[in-house]
């Protein structure tokens, strides 16, 4: 659940009884009111942020200041604050006048109050879509480590990698990225393609463990018309797609030993065939690998080229898993904060002092990707202004409810790595699901899809009611 | 959706006019109108505000006599301003 705070008003009026009567009236309706017979110190109390306000109300006719001036000197420090005037003047003149000097809306005394809090829930969400698009605007003109955004870490290791990027960004040389998953090889990737002379050009991604070998070969090479059954018109492959740009193959080291040699040939001659093509097309895009495997220990075990070991192993660079940086941990997290904040529409501040020290002590094993669904998680469970304790996973969780390399959701029921039967696995997972959801059937029914009836069904037939009531 | 206005709050309302009423009468003895301006234009603004619309009415009346010095009308109108707020608060007490 995500905080809520009340919305704040301010009212200003020299007529003490209107005052007292919308002040009232708004705060009936969870309105959090402060209230000024003169505009000069709510001016200053708004100035010195000693009040909150999203919106203001104010009288027109003021002595001393006048809503008018009240707006002009608003306008100064805050272009964006939504103001409603009141007036019992009804002249167009004066109108047109309030709306120029910057007010939101003018209404008439005597005033149809009703009418007023529409003004007020209207200039309320106007208020709301200026400081979101504002905070969005920030963050995503917020630029990072390098000069380029989301790139963020002080870390030696982190520095060194993304140090070495830069060097190697303005060079030809074939780089490969060594990492843990989740440990942020795409982004050295985008690194080396932003701040190298290809920026303008396209980055295309694909991560190689992800697709099968047969479809693999037709993403990367494209093909021709009639080259297969099924090929019912020409397409591009990656290859091509990344010319002028780069080509980050993820998980190289999943590659089929067919398809590597293909590669090879691509990056020997810079050149491609699309499948059923026996014309060549030249090639520009750079190509940026990347594995979480040890490369010299396939080679020694066969499962990869040497030739492709050598030709791709030009520039290493290394990206250290987030246990072995720790300083990043909190810059990355604050980050993640703000990013799911914003998405989420949570006015979460920051995380408390002991949410601090679980996020340092966790193990990480699935990274800065884990430590980023894990802050996404907090955001969206947190009832408080402040990431606590209880928001985060503990550290016998390990790397639960956090996403794998193939995107899936991991749980202890993908945590499975030995191949069961399809049996099982709709067993295992009817089981996960029910368990999950407190043994609760209806949603357990909802969640997987299916009706309760055949919940039931499902559960009898796989002889889990039994088991699963006694635990 | 109506505004739904407690009865307290009407009759403390009704109950400060006296004084209004009071401060423009002793403003205008003394060729004084700016109690007459400012005090019919807030009654203007409030008077319907609050469920009285005759308030607004005469408010206005005395605010454009004050600004034309106008002690007759103002007269007048604060006599029938003090009946409209006597009948109101009959009304209110039925």
């Amino acid at each position: 659940m995500k905080s809520k705070n009340l919305s704040s008003l301010v009212i200003i009026d020299d007529d003490v009884d209107l005052l007292e009567l919308l002040s009232s009236f708004f705060r009936q309706r969870g309105y959090n009111v402060s209230s000024y017979e003169d505009a000069r110190v709510a001016l200053t109390d708004i100035e010195t942020k000693k009040v909150a306000a999203e919106v203001v109300i104010s009288d027109l006719k003021l002595p001393v200041m006048s809503g008018l001036d009240f707006i002009k000197r608003i306008r100064t420090f805050n272009s964006v604050m939504p103001i409603i005037l009141m007036t019992a003047e009804g002249s167009l003149e004066i109108a047109v006048e309030a709306i120029e000097a910057g007010a939101y809306d003018f209404v008439l005394k005597p005033l149809h109050v009703p009418q007023l809090l529409i003004s007020v829930q209207r200039a309320l969400f106007l208020n709301q879509v200026q400081t979101e698009n504002s905070n969005l605007k920030s963050l995503m003109s917020e630029q990072d480590y390098l000069g380029l955004k989301g790139v963020i870490g002080k870390s030696l290791g982190f520095k060194k990698a993304m140090e070495l990027a830069k060097r190697v960004s303005s060079s030809q040389a074939n780089i490969i990225i060594f990492g843990e998953s989740g440990s942020g090889k795409e982004v050295v990737a985008r690194a080396v393609h932003e701040l190298g002379e290809r920026k303008n050009g396209p980055f295309v991604a694909i991560n190689c463990s992800a697709i099968p070998e047969n479809l693999l070969e037709s993403e990367l090479f494209g093909y021709a018309k009639g080259a297969f059954t099924g090929a019912i018109g020409s397409k591009t492959g990656l290859f091509e797609e990344a010319n002028k740009g780069t080509l980050f193959l993820d998980e190289i080291g999943d590659l089929a030993l067919p398809l590597q040699a293909k590669l090879l040939r691509v990056l020997q001659e810079r050149k491609i065939k699309r499948i059923g093509e026996n014309t060549t097309r030249d090639i520009t895009a750079r190509v940026i690998c990347a594995t979480h495997k040890d490369l010299k220990k396939e080679v020694e075990k066969g499962n990869f080229r040497e030739d492709l070991y050598f030709r791709l192993n030009v520039i290493p660079i290394s990206m250290p898993p987030l246990r072995e940086r720790k300083e990043d941990i909190i810059p990355l997290s604050e980050y993640f904060l703000k990013k799911f904040a914003l998405l989420n529409n949570a006015t979460i501040k920051g995380f408390t002092k002991g949410a601090i020290k679980r996020l340092e002590s966790l193990p990480w094993k699935g990274n800065v990707r884990e430590l980023e669904n894990a802050i996404e998680r907090a955001v969206v469970l947190s009832n408080s202004e402040f990431v606590d304790v209880d928001d985060l996973p503990c550290a016998e969780q390990g790397p639960s409810e956090t996403k794998t390399e193939g995107g899936m959701q991991g749980n202890s029921l993908f945590a499975i790595h030995s191949i069961m039967t399809l049996e099982d696995m709709n067993k295992k997972y009817i089981e996960f699901i029910f368990k999950r959801n407190g043994y609760a059937k209806e949603q357990t029914a909802k969640e997987l899809g299916i009706d309760r009836k055949t919940l039931y069904r499902k559960l009898k037939e796989l002889e889990t009611v039994e088991q699963l009531t006694i635990q | 959706m109506s505004l739904d206005l407690p009865k307290e709050h009407q009759l403390r309302y009704l109950s400060k006019r006296a004084a209004d009423i009071e401060e423009i009468k002793n403003g205008v003895l003394c060729d004084n109108f700016d109690a007459a301006v400012l005090i019919g234009h807030r009654l203007k603004g409030s008077g319907e505000t609050f469920g009285f619309p005759l308030i607004t009415t005469y408010g206005s009346v005395i605010e454009k006599a004050g600004l034309c010095r106008d002690k007759e009308i103002i007269a007048e109108s604060l006599v029938a301003l003090t009946e409209c707020i006597r009948h109101y608060l009959n009304e209110m007490k039925d």
